[in-house]
């Protein structure tokens, strides 16, 4: 069965370096623009549960704001002991300027 | 090699000369740039050797672990050592960990401009920051219990404060390690009573003056753990002896044996190698066009066949217009008024401790060595590639460090030059053997060469001088 995607930005609403938060069926997920790659993980930084949204985009990593936890948007790897645990992300399509976002499929990371 | 040309292969005599004041056959460096199309600048122009002495330098500076010890608290803790780029913290927020041996200062950028800490939360001296290099956060919050400082070093809120009424905030600032900012660099030094950074650096900043190195940025950043001591690893680095015999693919194309070494005061030396001519050790010199068919210096990926030398010109000439076209266009900068020899020569400052860099700009690196921890047999070697800013639009993001493994070669590093890596992994490749080689020797320590070896010495007696002032006795060879 195909993933369900659902719309939840436009793309023109998220310039590099920024990220949002959209609740898709319960799943809290944070949207961002890392250098103009879209990307969707989890918003809850694996360490202690913080929300990651806000946190700077770099380099394709987005630091944790609460302790500075760094994790690759792409894969969800974190760095260092406290990025043991990656985040888990999210299928992401853009499609005529929209960026929608599927639960359905766990991306391995 | 029958290509060579013949020298003397027996040392030990001094035909006539007191010591230090032989060099090797053939023009020099300053004769081989006089015939230059565009002149090198005069801080190139000079010479300032000095002999240091020649007795032998003992091996224990390379493996003792008590002198491992001595040079944190004497040698470390008292120097100034570039930390990052500012380019790595171009934000409020952004901050840099910088680590060597026990020490890690977190540079942090702030509305007040660059500050430095030491990493170590005041509450139970947890790390505030525990990994090493680039990240950013609004505020300094320890992981461990939540004790949180502004980034200019406030304490800001602790967890449960009515546990602590004997905390007074103003004495729970962070404490502050002192920074010094030059040519984009960030330093540090956890030496309160040292001398400023610029007056540290001797004369580097009189001759960078024409070379702003802030107007560069970071292209690459590799590192490698090496199984040497960080002095090991970083004299590796600062004689050209060793390409005869290491890097003999480079003997076309460099003038290995008549390098120009310079010492200055305790902190800084240099080596000056001309790109584009013969090794004085090639018996059969190559044609000026030959040369620069040949050549190994500058950027591979822009190398074409536009290369022919004309009437009356030489491979220097024609390399250096040839680069300064291609790395112009490709970096998007005017590098018209470069000379020849900053374009294609490998022009290397070294600044204690640790910091070596080129200021040219075809082979734009600059290196550090680090003690990693407590091990006085392993270092971190490190190599960023700083390429001129673009005159218009933005540079990209500074990498992520990336990290070769201790067994792997340099060709793992995708944007690295293949002859690059073969070069470094030639250089990587002898430290094993030589740090070995020092626990396994009967003889108590090094020979050195009296000329083309006395940026080694000159190193060692600095690094000596910062020992005794500890101990109040000036070390033995």
């Amino acid at each position: 069965m195909s993933p369900t995607f659902h719309p939840v930005l436009a793309a023109a609403e998220l310039p590099p370096g920024a990220s949002k938060a959209v609740q898709i069926d319960g799943h809290n997920v944070l949207v961002g623009n890392s250098a103009g790659e879209f990307f969707a993980v989890q918003n809850r930084c694996t360490h202690q549960d913080s929300p990651l949204e806000g946190g700077r985009i770099r380099n394709g990593l987005i630091a944790c704001p609460l302790h500075g936890v760094m994790f690759d948007v792409k894969t969800g790897c974190g760095r260092g002991q406290m990025g043991r645990v990656p985040l888990r992300t999210y299928a992401l399509q853009v499609v005529d300027g929209q960026i929608a976002v599927s639960v359905d499929a766990p991306v391995a990371a | 090699m029958n290509d060579r040309l013949r020298m003397p292969l027996i040392p030990g005599d001094d035909a006539g000369l007191p010591p230090g004041a032989a060099r090797c056959p053939g023009p020099s460096v300053q004769d081989i740039v006089a015939r230059d199309a565009m002149p090198p600048p005069q801080v190139l122009r000079e010479s300032h050797y000095e002999f240091l002495g020649d007795t032998d330098v003992d091996y224990r500076r390379y493996t003792s672990r008590e002198r491992y010890e001595q040079e944190m608290t004497q040698l470390w803790a008292k120097t100034w050592q570039w930390a990052c780029r500012e380019e790595h913290i171009p934000q409020v927020g952004d901050y840099y960990v910088y680590e060597v041996g026990p020490y890690s200062v977190l540079v942090v950028r702030t509305e007040a401009g660059i500050k430095a800490y030491y990493n170590s939360c005041l509450h139970r001296g947890t790390k505030l920051r525990p990994e090493e290099g680039m990240g950013s956060a609004q505020e300094l919050r320890c992981p461990f219990h939540g004790w949180t400082w502004t980034l200019e070093g406030a304490l800001k809120s602790v967890p449960c404060a009515w546990d602590f009424p004997h905390v007074k905030p103003d004495a729970y600032r962070l404490p502050e390690v002192r920074v010094g900012l030059w040519g984009g660099f960030v330093f540090v030094n956890l030496d309160d009573d040292a001398p400023s950074l610029e007056s540290y650096m001797e004369v580097m900043p009189e001759h960078f003056r024409d070379w702003d190195l802030s107007q560069r940025y970071t292209e690459l950043h590799m590192g490698k753990i090496l199984p040497c001591n960080w002095k090991t690893g970083l004299e590796a680095f600062v004689e050209s002896y060793h390409v005869l015999e290491t890097h003999p693919q480079l003997l076309h194309g460099t003038g290995d044996a008549n390098v120009q070494y310079d010492v200055y005061g305790d902190h800084v030396t240099r080596f000056y190698a001309v790109g584009g001519v013969n090794s004085p050790h090639l018996e059969h010199p190559l044609s000026e066009q030959e040369l620069v068919d040949t050549m190994l210096i500058g950027d591979r990926s822009v190398v074409n066949d536009a290369l022919v030398v004309g009437e009356g010109e030489t491979a220097r000439i024609v390399m250096a217009r040839f680069l300064r076209k291609v790395l112009g266009d490709k970096y998007g900068s005017d590098l018209s008024q470069v000379s020849d020899a900053e374009m294609i020569d490998t022009i290397e400052y070294h600044l204690f401790p640790n910091m070596i860099l080129f200021p040219g700009v075809s082979l734009p690196m600059v290196y550090r060595f680090r003690p990693l921890k407590d091990d006085p047999e392993r270092c971190l070697f490190e190599i960023l590639f700083l390429r001129p800013l673009p005159e218009k639009g933005v540079p990209p993001d500074p990498p992520e460090m990336v990290l070769v493994g201790e067994e792997e070669s340099y060709s793992v590093v995708k944007a690295l030059d293949p002859v690059l890596a073969r070069v470094y992994d030639q250089d990587t490749a002898n430290l094993r053997a030589q740090q070995q080689g020092f626990r396994a020797s009967k003889k108590p320590g090094q020979t050195l060469g009296n000329y083309q070896e006395v940026r080694i010495r000159h190193f060692e007696r600095t690094v000596d001088r910062y020992l005794a002032r500890g101990l109040g006795k000036e070390l033995s060879q």
